[in-house]
């Protein structure tokens, strides 16, 4: 099977659509941060809005539900209320809690059923030290609330659904890095070997696919900020970064445009070629890790932060980055082969 | 161009070309103006419906259109090498 890889490509990409769009998000609270705010009185009530939970009426009872203080305390709900299949109205006697100790990333409220899983969201205390606390706090027993054994990918506020946008817009920048290495290492051995122009041709067509997947992460990346950021360029690092290194690239088709003599191009653009890696580095990996970003992972990875990914969206995350890699040597595959006979029939004239 | 007219004069051609560039304009802003137009009527952006599920359908149209453009210039080349045949 010559063609193997082929099909891989078109079988991973495959998944990584059927599996990216169908794997269903786990549930998550999305109540905005006044209803979620206490007061540390009695009778306090907290009603939470849910997406993707579907809460059954019977089920009341099977439900826990609890404020955690820190790693050993919480103080469970007095009353479970299913308003609907994605509301719950609870109750809360905080009265007389001393919320000066109380540290991040606590209190949070967290939820735990049968049928939604484990959800957690933090919630706001206030202190309020006119109320009496005459009867002592409901101090339920810390036990663990297993998470969901259903494959799901994480909920998170802002992202929500666009969260897969992680299986198409990223794939597309380690598709770049992969495909301009490959560019450059052709661009090297053009170098070396210039009596031909079958690596020249190569590394041109390796970096034509390996731009246009920077573009389109550039433009797929405004899309994604322009709803979760607010704008589709909001000046920041990462996106003026990755705009500068696509502007070099296409520096480089300029100057290749620029040349009526092939050897002399194969032999400058080469060159060039080389210039732009050595500008990608910085300009990708390096800046971006010293300057803070709205980006996910200005911890380190500059692409997400290694503790939003989820063992679930590993799971397609990687097959979808192998897959979109394939795909782009396919694609510049092909333009090479056109280009290769274009060459010999310009030889031949 | 993506289409080629082959026994049309130089006149009708550039008016053709001219008709579906404006075609392709005026069809790429109204899909905007749609847009807008949904955002401004129901408040949210339409985009942003259903836990914004059709941001991930925007991205994957945008992706398409970039292998369409791959595509193109692939076939781009290839007329060419198709007209030297031809010429031959």
């Amino acid at each position: 099977m010559k063609h193997w890889w082929k099909i891989l490509a078109a079988f991973l990409i495959l998944y990584s659509l059927v599996a990216g769009m169908l794997i269903p998000l786990r549930s998550g609270i999305v109540s905005d941060k006044s209803a979620m705010t206490l007061k540390t009185a009695a009778n306090q009530a907290l009603k939470l809005q849910f997406y993707n939970a579907r809460f059954k009426a019977e089920e009341a009872d099977q439900i826990i539900a609890r404020i955690r203080i820190d790693s050993q305390k919480a103080i469970c709900a007095d009353a479970i209320k299913i308003n609907s299949a994605k509301e719950l109205g609870l109750e809360f006697n905080l009265a007389g809690l001393d919320i000066k100790n109380i540290q991040s990333p606590f209190p949070f409220v967290e939820i735990g059923s049968k049928e939604n899983g484990y959800v957690f969201s933090s919630v706001y205390l206030i202190a309020d030290s006119s109320s009496s606390s005459d009867k002592p706090l409901k101090n339920c027993a810390a036990d663990f609330i297993a998470p969901t054994k259903k494959v799901s990918f994480p909920f998170l506020n802002i992202l929500e659904e666009s969260m897969r946008n992680l299986f198409f817009h990223v794939p597309m920048w380690f598709g770049m890095m992969f495909l301009l290495l490959l560019s450059v290492i052709f661009s090297i051995k053009q170098l070396g070997k210039a009596d031909s122009l079958k690596n020249d041709t190569k590394a041109k067509s390796f970096a034509m696919v390996g731009v246009l997947y920077g573009v389109l992460g550039v433009v797929t990346g405004a899309l994604w900020a322009k709803h979760t950021w607010g704008a589709y360029w909001s000046w920041d690092v990462k996106q003026n970064t990755s705009a500068v290194a696509l502007l070099i690239y296409l520096a480089y088709f300029v100057l290749r445009s620029s040349f009526d003599d092939a050897d002399k191009r194969a032999r400058i653009s080469a060159a060039y070629n080389i210039f732009a890696f050595a500008t990608l580095i910085p300009l990708l990996y390096i800046i971006p890790r010293m300057v803070d970003s709205l980006h996910p992972g200005a911890e380190g990875n500059p692409a997400f932060s290694s503790y939003d990914l989820d063992s679930s969206l590993r799971l397609v995350f990687y097959p979808a980055v192998i897959g979109w890699i394939l795909f782009g040597i396919w694609m510049a595959n092909l333009a090479i082969r056109v280009e290769n006979i274009w060459v010999r029939k310009m030889e031949t004239l | 161009m993506l289409f080629t007219f082959k026994n049309l004069n130089f006149a009708t051609k550039s008016a053709m070309k001219f008709i579906i560039n404006f075609l392709i304009i005026a069809l790429i802003s109204s899909f905007g103006n749609f847009l807008q137009a949904q955002s401004a009527s129901t408040k949210t952006d339409f985009l942003e419906s259903t836990g914004k599920i059709y941001v991930v359908v925007a991205v994957l149209a945008v992706i398409f259109i970039g292998i369409l453009f791959m595509m193109y210039t692939i076939e781009k080349r290839l007329a060419k090498i198709e007209k030297e045949d031809g010429d031959i």
